[in-house]
């Protein structure tokens, strides 16, 4: 017969519980996530939902939800909610605080409770470390892109300057897709284009120019995390503000007449 | 200060303490896992009963990654509970480590042109922990130790965010091998 001793017991419990929870983890600074593309993925879903909608229907802004997550999945129960009126959800950025594996992983977690597609522009934290590539992964490659919903324009870019290299924001993408149409133009940023700290006056007037020129009703940014509303050239600029601060940003569509408001959840 | 030079520093004095203070043992380790490297290197001494410090460097292959990952760690071990049966000497522990991941581009600010300190040191993690060893006494002592544990992220994280956030799928784990050197 064996005897287990109560130090056996102990010993046995304890490698038990520490080897059941947990998985080997090499380090927090390694880039491989799942390989999803949530953006190009979800401008399809889109697409696809582009007939439940007649022309009245609502976008979701989220943005800085960084380690708010309580704050975050509070604003998914809302979205949820609502649905059957909401076309899809933005978040303008900084879903992390160093761009780490970790934190993109507690986001991913969190927005796949959504139910609607959501597309991300990417924001400056998410843009430390190995951001960029964890990012290129799970939501897309391209860090500027733009689809049209209904006959309006979205336009999404990477104007985090001091954390990319090359052009940021690249002025002439920006030109050729605002063209692309002379509908309801929206332009989705991380960083406010009038951020004087982070652009000089002549880029924050040659992107001006390039808002009027081309007939943009709203800039949408992201970045500073109390929300507010200014103007930009002819456009509406709307700043979405982070999660912790309780408000979703809704913009509403009516064939040419686009509304917004700040919903406290 | 420099913190190449302040590493080396440390390193070199606790070498230093290594090879002056020969009363109690010192081990060599190798560890899988744990958030330092897919395998790490390293040095361990107990001071006391109570109290051991381990120096490690990690790395992450390229071929793990989409680039290497190097890393620098120092592991504080306090001994909670210590059995010995027949040949073996057992320990359940807690520990707390710090480390740093060396390159340039996990600094966010010398890897970005943002202005000084506009972000914070992002090379440089704590990590919380519980392990268990169980070694072989005698001539040429040797063993295994587990450890489980979560880095400062995700406890901050838990913390601020209990419902939701389930910890157990942050919770990292490793496993490694020691052996006794007579230093």
């Amino acid at each position: 017969m064996i005897k287990i001793r109560l130090f056996d017991y102990f010993l046995f419990l304890t490698i038990l519980f520490i080897v059941s929870c947990g998985r080997f983890i090499y380090s927090p600074y390694m880039s491989n996530i799942k390989d999803v593309k949530l953006n190009g993925l979800n401008i399809l879903s889109i697409h696809e939902r582009e007939s439940k909608f007649n022309n009245n229907y609502s976008i979701a802004v989220i943005s800085d939800s960084h380690n708010y997550y309580r704050d975050l999945e509070l604003q998914i129960k809302y979205i949820n909610k609502n649905k059957e009126k909401i076309a899809f959800v933005v978040h303008t950025g900084d879903a992390t605080d160093l761009g780490l594996l970790v934190e993109w992983e507690m986001f991913y977690n969190i927005i796949q409770k959504l139910e609607v597609p959501i597309v991300m522009v990417i924001g400056n934290h998410d843009l430390l470390t190995n951001g960029l590539e964890i990012y290129q992964q799970l939501f897309g490659y391209h860090l500027d892109f733009s689809f049209v919903f209904k006959g309006s324009n979205f336009v999404f870019i990477n104007n985090n300057n001091w954390e990319s290299t090359g052009d940021v924001p690249d002025i002439d993408y920006i030109n050729d897709e605002l063209r692309k149409t002379k509908a309801n133009s929206i332009l989705f940023s991380h960083v406010s284009l009038s951020d004087l700290d982070r652009f000089t006056k002549s880029e924050v007037e040659t992107t001006k120019k390039l808002i009027i020129q081309n007939n943009v009703g709203y800039v949408i940014n992201g970045h500073d995390h109390n929300h507010n509303t200014a103007s930009f050239g002819n456009a509406i600029q709307l700043t979405t503000g982070a999660s912790v601060k309780g408000y979703i940003l809704m913009i509403h569509i009516e064939r040419n007449n686009i509304e917004h408001d700040f919903i406290r959840i | 200060m420099n913190l190449k030079f302040f590493l080396k520093k440390i390193i070199l004095l606790c070498f230093m303490i290594f090879k002056n203070i020969t009363y109690s043992a010192s081990y060599f380790k190798i560890q899988h896992a744990g958030e330092i490297g897919y395998y790490s290197l390293g040095l361990s001494h107990n001071f006391n009963y109570v109290y051991s410090l381990e120096i490690f460097h990690g790395i992450v292959p390229a071929y793990m990654n989409q680039r290497a990952i190097e890393t620098v760690s120092i592991k504080n071990n306090f001994n909670m509970f210590i059995f010995t049966k027949e040949r073996t000497l057992n320990k359940i522990y807690s520990g707390i480590s710090f480390y740093h991941v060396k390159g340039k581009r996990y600094d966010p600010n010398t890897s970005t042109t943002a202005p000084n300190n506009y972000y914070r040191k992002g090379s440089i993690r704590a990590q919380l922990y519980l392990g268990v060893s169980t070694m072989i006494t005698g001539r040429s002592s040797h063993g295994l130790y587990f450890e489980s544990g979560v880095n400062d992220i995700v406890l901050i994280n838990y913390v601020n965010n209990l419902q939701n956030i389930e910890i157990q799928k942050y919770t990292f784990l490793a496993v490694g091998y020691c052996f006794y050197l007579n230093l």
